[in-house]
């Protein structure tokens, strides 16, 4: 008996792997289903606004969406117009540590992927190997409506060097970002903060991440964030190991009600 | 899918009320590995991917209940010790509710059932300093803890090899009628039969 009890208190304190979120209030969108819109603004990445378009649709098919524990489901929106400010302007006002986002560039809903050949403050020559610079930059409580991927469309940017694959990987990595999660640190995940000799899943990170900021409420929920405060931690545990218990005291009722009238 | 499940749990539940009057067959507790999403998830930079057999501890305990002759219905619940324990700040812990119909043969069972599978992340907030390309940067951990829960279809078959001790393979199918979110984990186990606890007699048995 002691030992069964030591393997059961053994598991329930189990640890498991290590993601992080990209702000401090564990924000995410509230649909479930989340578009990716492309400006048709690039001019130096090599692809077209249609493949990057079918890149995306990729990075949701071949990553985010393959997660059964996770509501969110990420799908190619439409080519959309800008403002030059997003191919021109900084995507952050400062950037010591944290990212004060640009009012100017604040998308009103979903993911918007621009293009953006700022060489002074977002891809200086220091930083030309940085392939691109993400921020949900529109956040209400805890709810982003609106997520801005910039790419590094400088004419020596690396993204037109990669291969397809490598670009749907950096594509589904930047959309991470979109949706809440920060990097990893480990190689194995698709958040880590670069690039890897072979990257066509995701990682246990990756998975982990997705389900805390948007776990599935299946068959009852209709797919909003639910967090448990730190007061009712071990409840839904606690239900589940005394339903047996409580079932059995049921039937233990019902058996002496039936024996009683017989 | 979802309707498929609700139905089968529906069905399972309202034949259940009558279960009792056939009587509790066996009440068992058990031991195994549950493989979660088996080859599907990356595991180093090169592509590699995790095993089709991963093991990862679990703990069972079901009662089952005979319906009519051969037929029975199985309640079960499970928790799961995932992982490999990388980072102490973030806890993640898997637990299953089922509710299987059973049929014996000899010293097999079949298993066809419905059941909930939720998974709890949590952690305790704070900050890691992360590379982020250019330098580093402090992301956040998450501060709490979210449960996600997904309906699930299971198949199993068992076999008895001893009296009181059985060995099961079951299958765990996510989303079954979904386009990409469509995944099975197994599970492993060992079971040791009580019988009836309920009754002097309880020494009901297979073989």
């Amino acid at each position: 008996m002691k030992v069964l009890l030591t393997i059961v208190l053994s598991l329930i304190t189990s640890n498991a792997f290590s993601f992080s979120l990209n702000n401090t209030v564990g924000a995410a969108f509230s649909k479930n289903t989340v578009p990716v819109n492309i400006a048709d603004n690039c001019t130096n990445l090599g692809v077209s606004s249609a493949e990057l378009l079918s890149m995306v649709s990729d990075a949701g098919t071949m990553y985010w969406n393959t997660v059964s524990t996770s509501r969110l489901r990420i799908t190619a929106g439409s080519v959309v117009s800008v403002d030059s400010k997003f191919y021109t302007d900084k995507v952050c006002t400062t950037n010591s540590g944290s990212c004060e986002p640009n009012t100017d560039l604040t998308v009103a809903s979903d993911i918007l992927i621009t293009c953006n050949g700022d060489t002074t403050d977002n891809f200086p020559n220091a930083q030309k190997t940085v392939l691109a610079i993400t921020i949900p930059n529109n956040i209400s409580d805890r709810t982003i409506n609106g997520a801005l991927i910039a790419i590094n469309d400088r004419s020596d940017n690396i993204f037109q060097d990669q291969s397809r694959a490598k670009m749907v990987s950096v594509l589904a990595h930047e959309i991470g970002h979109a949706v809440g999660l920060g990097h990893s640190p480990v190689g194995d995940s698709l958040m880590y903060y670069t690039l890897v000799p072979v990257r066509d899943r995701l990682g246990w990170d990756d998975i982990d991440g997705i389900t805390y900021l948007y776990p599935r409420e299946q068959p009852f929920g209709c797919g909003t964030i639910e967090d448990i405060n730190n007061s009712g931690k071990g409840a839904p545990l606690l239900f589940v190991l005394l339903m047996p218990f409580l079932l059995i005291q049921l039937l233990k009722l019902r058996d002496r009600f039936s024996h009683s009238f017989s | 899918m979802k309707s498929f499940n609700l139905v089968l749990l529906s069905v399972l539940f309202v034949v259940s009320s009558n279960a009792y009057s056939a009587g509790i067959k066996d009440s068992y507790l058990g031991l195994g590995s549950y493989t979660l999403l088996p080859g599907k998830v990356q595991t180093d930079e090169n592509g590699d991917t995790n095993g089709i057999f991963d093991l990862e501890p679990y703990v069972l305990g079901g009662l089952e209940y005979q319906v009519y002759e051969d037929w029975s219905l199985i309640g079960e619940a499970g928790l799961v010790k995932p992982g490999s324990g990388r980072d102490p700040k973030i806890s993640k812990m898997t637990y299953f509710l089922l509710l299987s119909g059973a049929y014996n043969f000899m010293d097999w069972v079949f298993r066809l059932g419905t059941g909930i599978s939720m998974t709890r992340i949590s952690s305790d907030g704070g900050t890691q300093t992360l590379n982020n390309g250019t330098g580093t940067t402090d992301f956040p951990m998450p501060d709490g803890a979210s449960v996600s829960q997904n309906l699930i279809t299971t198949f199993g078959v068992e076999y008895y090899f001893h009296q009181e001790m059985s060995t099961r393979l079951e299958g765990h199918y996510f989303n079954l009628a979904s386009d990409d979110a469509k995944t099975l984990s197994y599970t492993l186990s060992f079971s040791y039969h009580f019988g009836n606890i309920f009754s002097d007699s309880k020494k009901v048995r297979k073989r």
